[in-house]
């Protein structure tokens, strides 16, 4: 039961190139973020960040996962990376569209 | 209670003062008869003095303190009238008045005493020579002598007892190293008892006591292996039902509702079974065959992380403090299961809207965990029960809208044991809930 619904989940969010949650689209094929139809601008680890958190809403990404999408395997990574990204795509997202769970890491819930 | 040291040491010692004070009965009586003997003996070498030095017709009184303070002596002529006598006698005659009086030793009460006397008759110049003692005074010297030979014996009992309380505690050695390797056992550690040089008297003991253990063991094992061979058996036939448990929803006949208890009762089912499965496969020996270093705060972020479901459910707050790297010597499945449990518990037994706090840190002895949460705790009498198998707080009156076996701290205390750490329950002074502490041991 518990596999089904994994697969369930994980074919729910494959590689549909557009994704939208609340008022906030992606388009992982043009590399487009929009909020309530207005284009906004993002870094690439910004995107990445923000797509690894939409494609998995509902579920938490622990810090350690998202660096390991964000940065090759080997690169050295400073221990606040993750939240300097997070602080950057919040002040561009509306408000709580990203939580924290302190020192775990972050959910994007899906509605 | 008593104690064979005690025993061994009153018996001992009740034997040696008997055997001490018969043999000193015998040794006295027999001393006093020697006393005597050398007594007359002194009489009878005085008397015979007298006669030898005292040659002149008129004798004259004479001291005998040089010779012997309680010896006296008279000198009588052929008609008992008196020659002389020594300063300490008496110059009334003494009651000779048995007839004839003849040389020898006599026994006479005179003057309110009795005495010992020797009476000699010197042939030569034709008179009596008498000498005598007190014989009250001679018992006491006699006595004297006994007792003085008697004191070191009697002081030497207390040193004996001394002695022997010693060399009973180094006898019973053995038997104390016994308690103390039974005492030291852990409550499920079956191993047989190691003595080296058992005694003959406790090597029958420690025999039985290792079959014992041994059968207790066996028995445990048979126990552990139906255990997990049930579950296991009842593993498969639970997901068959959920299957069809699945299929009949969406089936669309049979409403959701009546549905709904056999769902909770399949699902309670597969968790006890889980469970029971998860609390057997952590054995000593497959957590100790590949022990890695593990950080445990990743497994903690990961454990939340996957099991956020159930928290974001019950709109629960939930966070992790430390944040920084804690490498354990472990196994990654035990500490992952032992987190999880942890984790759920503390999500389980909070109402909605509570909060969970988890903190790992490194302390002096190593690396601590705490896991606190909201919920109504658990009473400070059950902290010890609450580890054991299918126990539940509350027992039958458990609130059954919670779905649980028992078995999920049972599982955490067997894995942090592996991990020869140690947990603590208390009362979470931030939260008022229940606070549980595991102290991990520095790798």
């Amino acid at each position: 039961m518990a596999r089904l619904r994994v697969f369930e989940r994980r074919a729910s969010s494959l590689k549909h190139s557009g994704l939208s949650i609340g008022n906030v689209s992606i388009d992982s094929a043009s590399h487009q973020v929009s909020v309530t139809g207005e284009n906004i601008d993002l870094s690439r680890r910004e995107f990445m960040l923000l797509k690894a958190l939409m494609e998995n809403a509902g579920r938490v990404q622990t810090r350690n996962s998202l660096e390991s999408k964000l940065y090759s395997w080997g690169e050295e990574v400073a221990s606040n990376t993750i939240e300097v990204h997070i602080h950057h795509l919040r002040k561009k997202l509306p408000d709580n569209f990203i939580q924290t769970l302190r020192g775990i890491g972050y959910i994007i819930k899906p509605t | 209670m008593k104690s064979i040291r005690t025993y061994l040491l009153l018996a001992l010692i009740a034997i040696i003062t008997l055997v001490t004070f018969l043999s000193l009965l015998q040794g006295y009586q027999a001393s006093i008869v020697k006393a005597q003997q050398l007594f007359d003996d002194r009489l009878q070498s005085m008397a015979a003095m007298i006669s030898n030095a005292n040659q002149d017709l008129h004798p004259y009184n004479a001291g005998t303190e040089k010779l012997s303070s309680t010896i006296f002596f008279q000198i009588l002529a052929d008609d008992f009238s008196l020659l002389a006598r020594s300063n300490n006698a008496t110059t009334a005659l003494l009651s000779l008045d048995d007839d004839p009086v003849i040389s020898g030793f006599k026994d006479i009460n005179f003057s309110g005493y009795r005495w010992r006397v020797y009476i000699l008759k010197d042939e030569i110049l034709n008179r009596w020579i008498i000498t005598g003692e007190r014989s009250d005074i001679r018992y006491i010297l006699a006595e004297n002598v006994v007792t003085e030979s008697i004191i070191p014996i009697v002081l030497a009992i207390p040193i004996a007892a001394f002695i022997i309380w010693i060399a009973i505690g180094v006898g019973l050695k053995p038997l104390r190293e016994l308690t103390g390797q039974l005492r030291n056992k852990q409550a499920d550690d079956l191993s047989a008892v190691l003595m080296n040089n058992t005694p003959e008297e406790l090597a029958s003991l420690v025999a039985t006591i290792n079959a014992l253990l041994q059968r207790l063991n066996d028995a445990f094992v048979r126990e552990q292996q139906f255990a997990a061979d049930a579950a296991h058996e009842l593993r498969t036939p639970i997901s068959i039902l959920k299957v069809q448990l699945h299929n009949l929803q969406n089936n669309g006949h049979i409403s959701e509702a009546a549905l709904l208890p056999l769902a909770s009762g399949i699902e309670r089912m597969g968790l006890v079974i889980e469970q029971i499965l998860s609390l057997y496969r952590h054995s000593p020996e497959q957590a100790l065959i590949k022990p890695s270093d593990i950080d445990l705060n990743a497994i903690v972020q990961s454990i939340i992380a996957k099991d956020y479901d159930q928290i974001a459910t019950k709109q629960q707050k939930i966070s992790l403090s430390g944040g920084e790297k804690c490498l354990i010597t472990g196994n990654q499945f035990a500490l992952e299961t032992l987190v999880q449990n942890l984790i759920s518990n503390a999500s389980k037994y909070t109402p909605n809207q509570g909060e969970i706090k988890v903190t790992s840190k490194h302390i002096t002895s190593g690396i601590r965990l705490i896991v606190e949460d909201s919920g109504p705790g658990i009473p400070k009498e059950d902290y010890e029960r609450v580890f054991e198998r299918f126990y539940r707080v509350d027992g039958d009156r458990h609130d059954s809208a919670i779905i649980g076996c028992g078995l999920g701290l049972a599982i955490v205390k067997h894995i942090v044991k592996l991990h020869k750490a140690k947990i603590t329950l208390d009362h979470s002074t931030s939260l008022g809930g229940l606070k549980a502490v595991i102290d991990f041991p520095k790798k």
